[in-house]
């Protein structure tokens, strides 16, 4: 442990005070830095696109963390199953995760493209006239999220691997007892899994608040700010404003927002999560 | 196939409870597999277009003839194959060094009692709470300072220190393995090493195959640290070569050059996948405890 | 105040020495041979090929950085550093790297950041936050030493006051040029049996044959007449202004004053939008996108007209129907386009800045006739402009297109703030006008604000 320790410090944790330094400056990268104090804090409180930035980032955590985690969660029940050609489906719902991340906003642009693109196409299949997507002050997010869910392969694999270690005892004993399928999932299924519930729930948070390639390539903030997440305003004001003392102080509000919120789900732990190895009674 | 009860319907027995499961799964599945697979039908048919055909509306669903040569073009254009040996390199050592290191640490934090442990591991978890945007500078300097900037170090090393969503990760599934089996070692006399290797690891095939497909996806798909730490034609990977194809901000990309090379992109890590399934069998983790 | 950052730097620097000692010393090294070998002096006429007094024992690198293009324009470059690395061997070696648009000004700022800069990258408006931070060497004095560079005859010399950024001194050397165009699809005009576009066209022609040209079926436009383009981004809205006699602000190099709200402004705005909302011949931004990607309306072959860059020939080599480009139209009798000057600029921190000036030398003098050929930028000699190989598979209007270079304005402005108005106020403000949001009234008042008060920031 104490190897991974010290890398730890030097490449992750050394960057992380240096940046945390810098927000007290002000540095446009060029040259040295400059110390300016509480500038920057004072200066993103008064910013009125900080403020839309944080709220965007706010909504979108706030729909797509529940949402992704309740379908990743159906998607791996459904493909635990012992079936043949059940690992063609899985790699199927893998397989989004796998573009990187140029081509995937590309492709997302295609399709939410407000005549042909394939959504509104479908969508008119039913008979439904679907909005101009991307160009839509409402709708953009929305489209942003449908496209993070599109990539929740991952979190589904971690379900799965969860899934995969729940011993069919369990079942097994719990019919013979005459549990119903509901009572076994809700007894059996959810405890046995809250460790990664955990796992997905805690990364889900701190991935959500800081997601930025689909942003920053597919809507670029747009239209009119209205997909403008915080990671996206603090990478303007790093590189493109030359700001970037100024992100820095952004970028640790940021964190500050995100430890609250993990540490408020590590606290709650103890009351929904359950680890095998600490079943009371054992030494 | 024997006299089954008269009064249960086929649909009530066992068996066929499991048939209708299967069946309702397969429907269930095949839906959203159409769903999820349109976005990739776009591609490899935007791939197959001339150019005059990409911007067609309404759009060309099955571009006739198909034009296989642009798969041929998008990986003659570039040297492909010193990018595909790169990308080996890099994303080879860095999953091993990812899987090693990760499991190790993980390991620790769950088991091993140090004073301030939760402390350590919440420090571990707060450094992915950091936007990378601020980041990058400090780090770059960093690497500056030590010589390794236009070499592959910056993108492997780290990897040799773990990584905190996986040491996250890791450490939820040992938490879950009962500590019988560790006691048990230790009565014979194993050391650390000899319990991590011989009992935690193979007890984790599910989550370690997890470890591999995320490490190996999200390196081989990285091009931004690449791309500002190597700026050497000879040491590009895949990755980076595909941000080649979409061109600048006044000149569009070529569209069907860039859906083929990305297409041919997909089929490494989806190899990859297919293989790493064969570690998610199921139960592995608490068959031989018993008894 | 200063001691912090001294701190910093002292404590970074310290940790180089070692390794930049070893670094410098050869830099140095080949830095000074170079200076002695390859001093730019007139004595050799106008090839830049000059053999110099004593060749050095190894040839200077020269490390340069320019965005990519795309694989085709790409290669281009590469042969280029070829080309300049054969004609001037055993003197120079240049080191063309190619990187992304979006790592490229984030890999300069960091080569900056840790005092090891490029010798030479091209340019583009976040370079003039290279100038501010004092980091641009004066190429003056080098221009001075070669001046056939300043030919009037055969470079637009008054087009280079926009890169004296202190008023007097070149810091860029400008290499190639980009002007507006109309461009038209000449299917759709044949099919109407109009009249092509051309310099002789004004805007009131334009409305004319796009109202002719906009085909409608009930509710839905099937064809429009014409697409506002790049008229709908500030600095292509800017052009019609000018040509009314206005300008959204005071001037060029640090701007002091953002006046939108001027009579005549609000007018060409207006002029602009009301093709769109009360002429319906041209669409909004979102039928625009309904229709086509953010780039490709007019290679979707449904709108007649279209208003680009010169940049934009490229990419229309592959559409399927016949067309050509026109120069802007001109409002009543007055036309001014906008020009954008390409170039290298030279770090001042560089060591080999002599032979990264023959670079740029040499860019703009011997390599224009080869970057006519290319097809992939306009060069800035005239003589490569006018020449047959400029033609050779191109549309036919380009010739009047670039006759329209004598006169433009440069599209652009230069503060330390320029990109954050940019991004955060005219870029947006500019999408709500044109979606029909606000009014050009309010727009223009919208901007005027938010503008001034970075402009005095910053």
């Amino acid at each position: 442990m104490a190897p991974a320790i010290l890398g730890l410090l030097l490449f992750t944790l050394g960057p992380m005070a240096a940046s945390f330094l810098l927000s007290f400056t002000e540095y446009n990268i060029l040259t040295d830095p400059r110390w300016n104090g509480l500038a920057n804090y004072e200066k993103l409180f008064n910013d009125k696109l900080f403020w839309q930035s944080l709220k965007v980032s706010a909504i979108y955590s706030v729909v797509s963390v529940p949402l992704g985690l309740v379908i990743a969660l159906g998607l791996a029940l459904l493909l635990n199953h012992k079936m043949r050609g059940i690992m063609v489906f899985r790699s199927v719902y893998y397989l989004p995760t796998v573009i990187s991340g140029v081509g995937v906003a590309m492709l997302w642009r295609w399709l939410f493209n407000g005549d042909f693109g394939i959504i509104n196409v479908l969508l008119r299949g039913v008979g439904i006239r679907g909005p101009n997507w991307l160009f839509d002050e409402t709708w953009a997010l929305v489209a942003l999220i449908i496209a993070s869910l599109w990539g929740i392969g991952g979190t589904m694999l971690i379900f799965l691997a969860g899934l995969q270690g729940i011993p069919q005892e369990l079942y097994e004993a719990a019919e013979i007892d005459g549990a119903g399928r509901w009572r076994q999932f809700s007894s059996i299924t959810l405890p046995m899994i809250s460790h990664v519930t955990f796992f997905n729930l805690v990364l889900g948070v701190i991935g959500a608040l800081q997601v930025f390639t689909d942003a920053y390539v597919i809507t670029g903030g747009g239209p009119n700010n209205a997909t403008l997440f915080l990671s996206v305003y603090l990478y303007r004001h790093a590189f493109q404003y030359l700001n970037f003392g100024y992100a820095a102080a952004v970028a640790w509000v940021l964190f500050l927002i995100v430890l609250a919120l993990t540490l408020l789900v590590f606290k709650s732990s103890p009351l929904w999560v359950y680890y095998e190895s600490e079943r009371p009674g054992r030494g | 196939m024997g006299v089954r009860s008269a009064a249960l319907p086929f649909w009530r027995t066992r068996r066929g409870q499991a048939r209708l499961t299967s069946l309702a799964v397969l429907i269930i599945a095949l839906a959203g597999s159409t769903l999820v697979l349109i976005p990739f039908f776009w591609m490899v048919s935007t791939s197959l277009k001339q150019a005059s055909e990409v911007y067609l509306s309404p759009p060309v669903w099955f571009p006739n003839p198909p034009q296989w040569g642009n798969y041929v073009q998008a990986v003659t254009r570039v040297p492909f194959h010193l990018y595909a040996w790169n990308t080996t390199i890099i994303v080879g050592l860095v999953t091993i060094g990812t899987l090693f290191s990760c499991s190790l640490s993980a390991y620790g934090f769950a088991r091993l009692a140090a004073p301030g442990k939760n402390f350590i591991f919440m420090l571990l978890l707060s450094t992915l709470m950091l936007p990378g945007a601020v980041t990058l500078a400090p780090t770059y300097l960093l690497f500056n300072a030590l010589g390794w900037v236009g070499s592959f170090l910056p993108l492997i090393v780290p990897a040799y220190f773990g990584s905190a969503f996986f040491i996250f990760l890791l450490r939820q599934f040992y938490l879950t393995i009962p500590r019988e089996l560790e006691e048990a070692a230790t009565i014979d006399g194993a050391n650390v090493y000899q319990i991590w290797w011989r009992i935690m690891m193979p007890l984790s095939y599910p989550v370690l195959a997890t470890v591999v497909v995320f490490t190996f996806v999200g390196t081989y798909n990285d091009f931004f640290t690449p791309l500002i730490y190597l700026s050497d034609e000879s040491k590009r990977t895949i990755a980076v070569a595909l941000s080649y194809f979409q061109g600048s901000p006044r000149i569009g990309p070529q569209m069907h050059l860039l859906m083929a090379a990305v297409t041919i992109s997909i089929v490494p890590p989806l190899i990859l996948f297919i293989i790493a399934q064969r570690y998610f069998v199921r139960g592995i983790v608490m068959t031989g405890i018993k008894g | 105040m200063a001691k912090q950052a001294d701190h910093l730097a002292r404590r970074l620097s310290r940790r180089q020495f070692l390794r930049g000692a070893a670094i410098g010393g050869a830099a140095l090294t080949s830095g000074i041979l170079a200076a002695c070998g390859s001093s730019p002096t007139p004595s050799t006429g106008s090839t830049p090929a000059s053999a110099p007094a004593q060749a050095p024992a190894e040839p200077t690198k020269i490390r340069a950085l320019m965005w990519s293009n795309g694989p085709v324009i790409d290669e281009n470059f590469k042969v280029r550093a070829q080309m300049f690395n054969e004609a001037f061997k055993g003197q120079y070696d240049l080191d063309l790297q190619l990187l992304p648009y979006d790592q490229y000004w984030p890999r300069i700022d960091l080569a900056y950041g840790s005092k090891n800069p490029y010798d030479l990258y091209f340019f583009d408006v976040q370079a003039y936050g290279h100038y501010r931070a004092g980091l641009l060497s004066n190429i003056q004095p080098y221009v001075d030493l070669a001046p056939e560079l300043l030919n009037a005859e055969e470079y637009p010399v008054a087009l280079y006051d926009a890169w004296r950024f202190d008023g007097s001194n070149l810091y860029g050397l400008p290499e190639n040029i980009q002007v507006l165009a109309l461009y038209y699809n000449r299917d759709l005009f044949d099919a109407e049996g109009l009249a092509y576009p051309d310099d002789t066209w004004t805007w009131d022609n334009v409305l004319d044959a796009a109202t002719k040209l906009t085909k409608r079926n009930g509710d839905e436009t099937t064809q429009w007449g014409l697409d506002v383009g790049v008229m709908d981004i500030w600095w292509g809205a800017q052009t019609l202004a000018w040509a009314m006699g206005g300008g959204f602000f005071d001037k060029i190099v640090e701007p002091t004053k953002f006046q939108v709200s001027d009579e005549v402004n609000v007018q060409a705005l207006t002029f602009l939008r009301d093709l769109i909302f009360v002429h319906k011949v041209a669409p909004t931004k979102t039928q625009r996108s309904a229709t086509a990607q953010d780039i490709g309306i007019f290679q979707t072959g449904k709108v007649a007209m279209f208003f680009d860059g010169s940049w934009a020939i490229s990419g229309f080599q592959d559409v399927s129907f016949k067309w050509d480009m026109a120069p802007l139209p001109m409002w009543k009798d007055k036309r001014v386009s906008a020009y954008w000057l390409g170039g290298q600029v030279i770090p001042k921190d560089s060591k080999v800045i002599d032979a990264a000036f023959a670079f740029a030398r040499w860019s703009a003098t011997t390599y224009q006739k080869t970057m006519a050929g290319n097809h992939d930028w306009i060069p800035i000699a005239r003589s490569a402009r006018e020449s047959e190989e400029m033609y050779v598979g191109q549309p036919a209007g380009l010739r009047s297109v670039l006759a329209t270079i004598e006169g433009a304005r440069l599209g652009d402005f230069y503060s330390r703030n320029n990109q954050q108005i940019f991004g955060e106020v005219l870029l947006p403000t500019f999408d709500l006008m044109f979606l029909g949001t606000i009014t050009p009234e309010e727009a223009a008042k919208k901007i005027d604000e938010e503008a001034n008060a970075l402009l005095a920031k910053g």
